[in-house]
């Protein structure tokens, strides 16, 4: 049944990504990225991205996306039941089967369709993911209303999630099927201030039942390796505002700032600011930098002294730890229109961008982007 | 009382904003590319920064645009 689903959802997209003549489309847009992700754990993600769009003459849009992520972890230079290295694309971790697993790498493949209608105010989504041992669904819908002559936009959206997971063959940790399901409430406003100024803000709130850790993941507690355990609900909301801000010497600014808290006791602070700049009227350049910072939950320690963690929860993941982190980077965008001394018969975009992340856990990730979106 | 202190939050920054009036014609600034952001590029950069961080959201849910259609 699941790979059914898999099947129809991918021939799906495939049938709306490729037939873009058959109907009478006012605009057809296509592309394609590359993500090329490699930290210091080792850790190496390839993700292709396949997406493409079309507005009808009636005003009716479809868009559809596919990715494919193929993650390739590193042999683990320590014993079974150490705290793995999880892949930042995915979250995904490797399972350990037996005693020869560790020092051999391990590739985990993700497959995943989005495919969306809007017509008016009103837009409905779906998205299928698939994994070896985690199959995920949600739909959206979102609907929005402009007010004050277009300079005023309120946006809603909901959506729901549901994951079915199950675990592969593991040494140390039960592979037991389980679940998660995610509520997901958004209310965003978008707001002209003046000729060259825009402000965004929103609030999100998502509740969150079911398997929340590690399946795979071990935790040393009061001296015994004991799988981990988090909550099984989770209540998570922030706030985010942005400021546009056009400057005339053709460039732009950016900030934003981003609250969240949830109740298992992380809060934390996002702070960015991006930098747009044409350089000639082909060639955009943009600037960024971004700062993190967060709070530990509630049942985070470095070290579990006492059998049954903190209230029967343990952890080791650490992201649910006290730590800040710093990522900067820039994009080049490209809009060619001669090429080889021809006009180019279609608008093209070609991006490269680069990122660095790094955080005070010792942690380092280079993030590298490549892509091509074309619009007929 | 932390989602009512969100939602006031939001409500004040909403209405703070005032009621100014900036014609179509007026918004050619707006509407240049680089005053808009990609919803996609937002999401894609959210999920790998979601494996690596406590926390999620910010990438402004669907919808909302420029205002400026």
């Amino acid at each position: 049944m699941r790979l059914q689903v898999g099947r129809l959802v991918l021939l799906g997209a495939a049938a709306t990504l490729a037939t873009p003549a058959v109907v009478t489309a006012a605009e057809y847009t296509s592309s394609y990225t590359l993500n090329l992700y490699s930290d210091v754990d080792g850790v190496e993600v390839y993700g292709h991205y396949l997406g493409g769009s079309m507005r009808l003459r009636n005003g009716l849009v479809f868009n559809a996306l596919w990715a494919n992520d193929r993650v390739l972890f590193p042999a683990i230079q320590a014993p079974p039941g150490s705290q793995e290295a999880v892949d930042a694309i995915t979250s995904a971790s490797r399972p350990i089967a037996s005693s020869a697993d560790p020092y051999v790498d391990y590739v985990k493949v993700r497959n995943a369709v989005e495919g969306s209608a809007s017509y008016r105010n009103l837009q409905v989504g779906y998205y299928v993911s698939m994994e070896s041992d985690y199959f995920a669904q949600m739909v959206t819908v979102t609907t929005n209303k402009s007010f004050m002559h277009d300079n005023l936009n309120l946006a809603v959206g909901v959506s729901y999630g549901w994951d079915n997971i199950e675990p592969l063959a593991d040494n140390d940790t039960p592979g037991v099927s389980d679940y998660q399901n995610t509520l997901h409430w958004n209310v965003v406003a978008t707001q002209v201030l003046t000729r060259t100024t825009t402000l965004r803000a929103g609030v999100e709130l998502n509740n969150v039942d079911g398997l929340q850790h590690d399946p795979y993941r071990n935790v040393y507690v009061a001296g015994a390796n004991v799988p981990e355990a988090h909550p099984a609900e989770r209540r998570r909301h922030d706030m985010f505002v942005s400021l546009n801000q056009y400057v005339y010497n053709r460039s732009s600014v950016n900030v934003d700032y981003r609250l969240y808290q949830d109740d298992w006791g992380v809060d934390s602070h996002t702070m960015g600011v991006k930098l747009n700049q044409y350089v000639t009227e082909a060639l955009i350049v943009r600037y960024r930098y971004r700062y993190y910072t967060q709070g530990a939950a509630d049942f985070y320690r470095s070290e579990y002294t006492l059998t049954g963690g903190v209230e029967g929860f343990q952890t080791g993941d650490y992201r649910l730890s006290e730590f800040s982190a710093h990522l900067f980077g820039g994009r080049v965008l490209w809009h060619p229109t001669r090429l080889f001394g021809k006009w180019v018969p279609a608008r093209a975009e070609l991006m490269f961008s680069y990122e660095r992340y790094f955080n005070s856990n010792n942690f380092s990730a280079n993030v590298v982007e490549t892509g091509l979106q074309i619009a007929f | 009382m932390k989602r009512a202190r969100l939602l006031a939050a939001l409500s004040l920054l909403v209405l703070a904003t005032g009621c100014s009036t900036v014609k179509p014609y007026q918004k050619e600034h707006l509407a240049d590319p680089i005053m808009s952001a990609s919803h996609t590029e937002a999401m894609r950069e959210l999920k790998w920064l979601e494996a690596r961080e406590g926390s999620t959201g910010g990438a402004g849910g669907a919808g909302g645009g420029c205002a400026c259609k």
